[in-house]
């Protein structure tokens, strides 16, 4: 599947919520015994990205750092959640430390884990609206009086 | 996949070599309903149902006698803020659940609106304990996506690596001399700034500020070492 | 066995070389400045500096203040040291009420000062915002040196009593109160949505 030392830059698959959970599950077996880190990306601003060509590109997208520890291989999966429905399974079964990673991705983005024990947010108190990184959510900045760069 | 075993005769012999006999972490569907419970209501928001459905428990005697106290976000121990709520038997720690999120500074989002050049500054307060080796990953990620990163002078790239150094060095005179403060040997404190004086004293040479030097840029460093 | 032969030779006015006479207050104001202990309220890189400035270097036990309380109650000066996010807020102001009058809080660095770099959603812009500030010291993170001037700052002011007077003048300082307001219940506080 891959070699060892390669970048996991180098190393991606692309696939789609329903076979997320499957593929990651070979992987799991294949030997990625360590999930690096979970995360996700908001493309509302370049959604003309390089996907490959039968993959249809949907606004956000779930990254999964996989690392082989034994072999020294590295992958990454990249999973395309569509806006109007942003849920995917969780990998909370087959990686226990993916629970704060899912965590703040449904904080940041609104990416919902079914299946997840406790989904709540992690990094902005419990009673916060909005998904702070999502592109169409404001910095929040205050008017300050001397400022010449970054208006 | 494949159906002959990919990996090499190393990696058996590395997980027969490392494997932990009793103590080995079994699969989930091997645990025994105590340890599930322990396990994954370490949540500790599992309702009474929940827990319920996971099958009966011994009536333990003891259990009345457990305590669940929050040890707090302001907290000597805890460095910076962390907050535990824990289960204690005695002073035995049964559960624990951290909750995190004290710290979240918008740093993501900051980053956002800045420009290369400043870039620097926000990444270097993320770990506020060795900032100069968040500003090296910061800058070696943009060289590489800029695809410059043939074109650093091999004096800067030295540099780079004598201050990442040095910042390493910093942080762990700190985590000495915190771990022993908190180990009883209050003493180590003291060590432990003293000599990371010493390194800040250097920094401050070299780049003008003790700590969250905006030193490591995109591209090299932001000044050449001063002649002394 | 000086004393004692001034005392046989002159009776009490042999003992006034050795007696200071002066107001309570003064004298309760010279102690209070010269043994404030800080409670530990060390967030982020500021706390580094703080520690740093506790440290034998820049050694602050010489102004009597070597020692953080962790437990606020027996604490009387708040340094905040570092940024103070959104979910931190209600924490903070909860361990300043905890802490016993009189108490008094240097707001340490930029980011407790006004935000600091980090103009944003995430952090209290200024914990003057949530409690009353005596004393701001900026930098990013500022030297052990700032830190000790802005702690010398305050304790001429508990000296000199001007933070008590001042206080009892308007009614502000550690006398402040917050007034409850109820949040509508149909509309929470947005801080997102870029106009489309």
């Amino acid at each position: 599947m891959s070699e060892p030392g390669v970048n996991a830059a180098d190393n991606v698959v692309h696939t789609t919520p329903g076979e997320y959970l499957a593929l990651v599950k070979s992987l799991v077996d294949d030997g990625f015994t360590m999930c690096v880190d979970l995360t996700g990306v908001d493309y509302l601003t370049h959604m003309a990205r390089p996907l490959p060509a039968d993959l249809v590109a949907e606004r956000f997208e779930v990254v999964v750092n996989l690392l082989d520890l034994a072999a020294r291989r590295r992958i990454r999966v990249r999973v395309q959640v569509p806006e109007a429905e942003p849920e995917l399974p969780s990998l909370f079964d087959l990686y226990p430390g993916t629970e704060a990673m899912e965590r703040e991705t449904f904080d940041m983005f609104g990416i919902a884990f079914s299946g997840h024990p406790d989904l709540t947010r992690i990094l902005m108190p419990e009673d916060w609206v909005g998904h702070p990184l999502r592109k169409d959510y404001e910095v929040g900045r205050i008017p300050v009086q001397f400022k010449a760069a970054n208006a | 996949m494949t159906t002959t075993d990919p990996r090499p005769s190393d990696y058996r012999r590395f997980v027969a070599g490392t494997d932990e006999g009793d103590q080995q972490l079994k699969p989930r569907s091997e645990l025994t309903a105590t340890e599930l419970m322990r396990e994954v209501g370490s949540v500790l928001r599992m309702s009474e149902a929940e827990a319920a459905q996971l099958g009966d428990l011994p009536d333990d005697p003891d259990d009345d006698q457990t305590m669940i106290i929050n040890m707090g976000p302001q907290h000597p121990s805890t460095h910076g803020v962390l907050r535990l709520m824990l289960e204690l038997r005695g002073e035995t720690v049964l559960r624990c659940k951290p909750i995190i999120g004290y710290l979240h500074t918008g740093m993501e989002k900051t980053g956002e609106q800045l420009a290369y050049m400043q870039g620097g500054t926000n990444v270097t307060r993320m770990d506020y304990l060795s900032p100069i080796a968040n500003e090296l990953a910061f800058a070696m990620a943009t060289e590489q996506l800029l695809g410059i990163d043939e074109d650093i002078p091999d004096r800067a790239v030295w540099i780079r690596m004598l201050m990442s150094e040095m910042s390493r060095m910093a942080s762990h005179l700190l985590f000495m001399a915190t771990n022993g403060m908190d180990l009883g040997a209050v003493s180590m404190m003291i060590y432990g700034w003293r000599e990371r004086e010493e390194v800040l004293r250097f920094f401050q040479e070299v780049t003008g500020l003790r700590m969250n030097h905006n030193y490591v840029r995109p591209g090299g460093v932001a000044a050449d070492l001063p002649a002394s | 066995m000086g004393i004692v032969n001034d005392v046989l030779d002159d009776g009490l006015g042999g003992l006034t070389h050795n007696v200071i006479t002066g107001k309570v207050e003064d004298l309760v104001n010279w102690s209070r400045s010269r043994s404030s202990w800080p409670a530990s309220f060390g967030l982020a890189c500021c706390a580094i500096e703080m520690m740093a400035t506790g440290g034998a270097h820049y050694d602050i036990s010489r102004f009597g203040m070597e020692v953080f309380r962790a437990s606020p109650r027996q604490a009387d000066i708040m340094i905040v040291a570092g940024r103070v996010s959104q979910k931190m807020a209600p924490v903070l102001r909860q361990v300043y009420d905890q802490m016993m009058e009189p108490k008094w809080v240097i707001s340490m660095g930029v980011c407790a000062s006004s935000g600091g770099m980090f103009n944003n959603y995430a952090i209290v812009q200024g914990v003057d915002q949530i409690v009353p500030v005596d004393v701001y010291a900026p930098g990013c993170p500022p030297t052990p040196e700032t830190l000790i001037h802005a702690i010398e700052t305050l304790h001429g002011l508990i000296e000199t009593n001007q933070i008590m007077k001042r206080r009892d003048a308007t009614g502000a300082g550690a006398n402040i109160h917050v007034e409850y307001v109820p949040v509508p219940a149909a509309a929470p506080v947005l801080l997102g949505g870029k106009p489309a």
